[in-house]
């Protein structure tokens, strides 16, 4: 068992990395609307709510057996 | 009627930092500074959050957004965003490191770890020049949103008044302060700013409007643009996004969690948190459009809830910036007071050791006022490189979680050099074509972490502290180490 799991870095690190510095630089020059908003940032809004779905799949499917021994306090 | 609803929160606020430490025996020091490691998931994400956004959410992002338009904005969201992903891989381990070191400070990790005074007092030296101005910070964004808001009371007066608040949250009861008032400061922040964004959308007869007039007004605010700009947002999202969870401000908070496994699971869900942001940015482009030349751009937020609200709910906005300065200023205060009294003078019994903490906070807080008032701008070419700064910790934590040739001679030499570098960059305004700064410092430091430490031996084999986890929490049976 391992601490890093590769696909969990890649899922929770390597995706919203890639998605949010590479959509600034790509969506960052246009001064377009979509939806009313200036595209750049429409982009960063949806990455709040992608990168904690990110962050939920490299737990649930990945990570959380790493922490079998632990007791549940949620 | 605005001011009764301020005092209530206020006052709703000492109450429940009173009421954090009941059955809690706080002369412990680690009960004290670092809740006894035992918060659950739930306590750590509002403290954590309660920590994060400061009076600055409120002041210095609609202000950046106001001046600059996209190209401020889009970095600064995109660096916390990408903050979480980083904490949720970095956050465990230094956890961990806390725990095995029994670490309360960034450089009690250090201590522990490489076992190095120097290093220690290096790292805590390093810590405090960055960390004293951002109290200042605290203070000035005070001033700014009560001054916006219409209260009449002379700046002097709130800065004190705020100081001495700050000091009760923590006088009593240390961190569980923060952490139950977090609660209601992050609901009524998240509260606030849906509803300052709602009604300038609203005012503006939709969300389209309010981006189209501030497009008319000025439309270069809406696009980060080509060239130096966008050079400069990439380069410092990725760079803060790195830096972010290894701050002394950011990491004794994480110590708090009950378990490894809490730390990591209390991530997952921090960006949620961030869907307030879209509201602010609706707020701080109607101040674009409808309120241009505004003398005091870092008011903007401000001026639009004076311009689309009702007095009664601009008190819950001021009650909301009031919280995110004091307790910010409250944890802040309590990390310069931990730093100073452990790592300046060790060894020191832990009941002394409270004491000490508790005579430092209140120094540092009426240090900071009192430089608030009297010398207003002394303070602010530090604030800006504060970030540039802090993020020069990394190496040593890359040291501490993954490489076992690292020494404490290499680690120092570099912290040192980064930060010297982060200040001559700054000071000298060296432009490096929108790279930012605090990047070219990070690889400096790298670059002299590596040579230094092939240059010197190590005290003893360290143990990287990704390479190895102690059991779980309470340890299960029949496990081997």
């Amino acid at each position: 068992m391992r601490y890093f799991n590769p696909w969990s870095v890649v899922v929770g690190l390597v995706v919203p990395f890639l998605a949010v510095v590479g959509g600034v630089a790509v969506l960052g020059r246009s001064q377009a609307l979509v939806l009313g908003m200036p595209v750049a940032f429409l982009w960063i809004f949806v990455w709040f709510l992608l990168t904690s779905v990110c962050l939920a799949v490299s737990w649930y499917v990945f990570d959380s057996r790493y922490y079998e021994d632990e007791e549940d306090d949620r | 009627m605005t001011v009764v609803i301020f005092g209530a929160i206020i006052a709703l606020s000492l109450f429940v930092a009173f009421m954090a430490s009941r059955g809690k025996d706080v002369l412990q020091i680690e009960e004290y500074l670092v809740g006894g490691r035992s918060f659950s998931g739930m306590l750590l994400f509002f403290l954590a959050v309660g920590e994060i956004y400061s009076i600055g959410t409120m002041v210095g992002l609609p202000g950046g957004i106001y001046a600059e338009g996209a190209a401020y904005g889009v970095w600064f969201l995109g660096y916390i965003v990408l903050a979480y992903p980083v904490g949720y891989f970095l956050g465990p381990l230094m956890w961990r490191a806390g725990k095995r070191y029994g670490a309360m400070t960034v450089p009690d990790v250090f201590k522990g770890h490489y076992r190095s005074r120097v290093l220690e007092v290096v790292a805590a030296v390093s810590a405090l020049v960055f960390l004293i101005p951002w109290g200042q910070l605290q203070f000035t964004g005070l001033q700014v949103a009560l001054g916006a808001l219409g209260f009449e009371i002379s700046p002097s007066v709130a800065v004190m008044i705020a100081a001495v608040i700050a000091f009760a949250y923590i006088v009593v009861s240390g961190v569980r302060a923060p952490a139950n008032v977090s609660i209601l400061k992050d609901i009524l922040l998240f509260g606030a700013i849906v509803i300052v964004g709602v009604a300038a959308a609203s005012a503006a007869g939709g969300v389209g409007n309010v981006f189209e007039r501030a497009g008319e007004a000025n439309p270069a605010t809406l696009s980060v643009g080509g060239g130096e700009a966008m050079t400069f947002a990439l380069t410092t999202i990725v760079f803060q996004a790195l830096g972010f969870y290894v701050t002394p401000l950011t990491v004794p908070f994480l110590f708090t969690g009950r378990s490894e496994g809490t730390v990591r699971r209390t991530l997952i869900p921090m960006p949620l948190y961030m869907l307030m942001f879209p509201f602010l940015v609706i707020a701080a482009y109607y101040a674009i459009g409808a309120s241009p030349n505004l003398e005091e751009p870092n008011a903007a937020l401000f001026v639009t809830a004076v311009e689309v609200l009702p007095g009664w709910l601009l008190g819950l906005v001021a009650g909301a910036a009031a919280l995110s300065g004091l307790l910010v200023l409250a944890g802040l205060s309590l990390v310069v007071g931990a730093v100073v009294s452990r790592n300046f003078a060790p060894n020191m019994p832990g009941s002394s050791q409270r004491r000490l903490v508790q005579v430092v906070v209140a120094l540092y807080l009426i240090l900071s006022a009192g430089l608030t008032i009297l010398a207003p701008t002394l303070m602010l070419a530090l604030v800006n490189t504060a970030y540039y700064g802090f993020t020069q910790f990394l190496p040593a934590f890359v040291g501490v979680f993954f490489v076992r040739r690292f020494t404490a001679t290499g680690i120092a030499v570099g912290l040192i050099v980064g930060d010297v570098s982060v200040l001559a960059l700054y000071g000298l305004g060296v432009s490096l074509g929108g790279v930012n700064i605090g990047l070219v410092a990070l690889l400096i430091n790298f670059a002299v972490v590596f040579a230094v430490s092939a240059a010197t031996k190590g005290t003893a084999s360290l143990s990287p502290i990704a390479a190895s986890r102690q059991p779980g929490n309470p340890p299960t049976e029949g496990s081997t180490p």
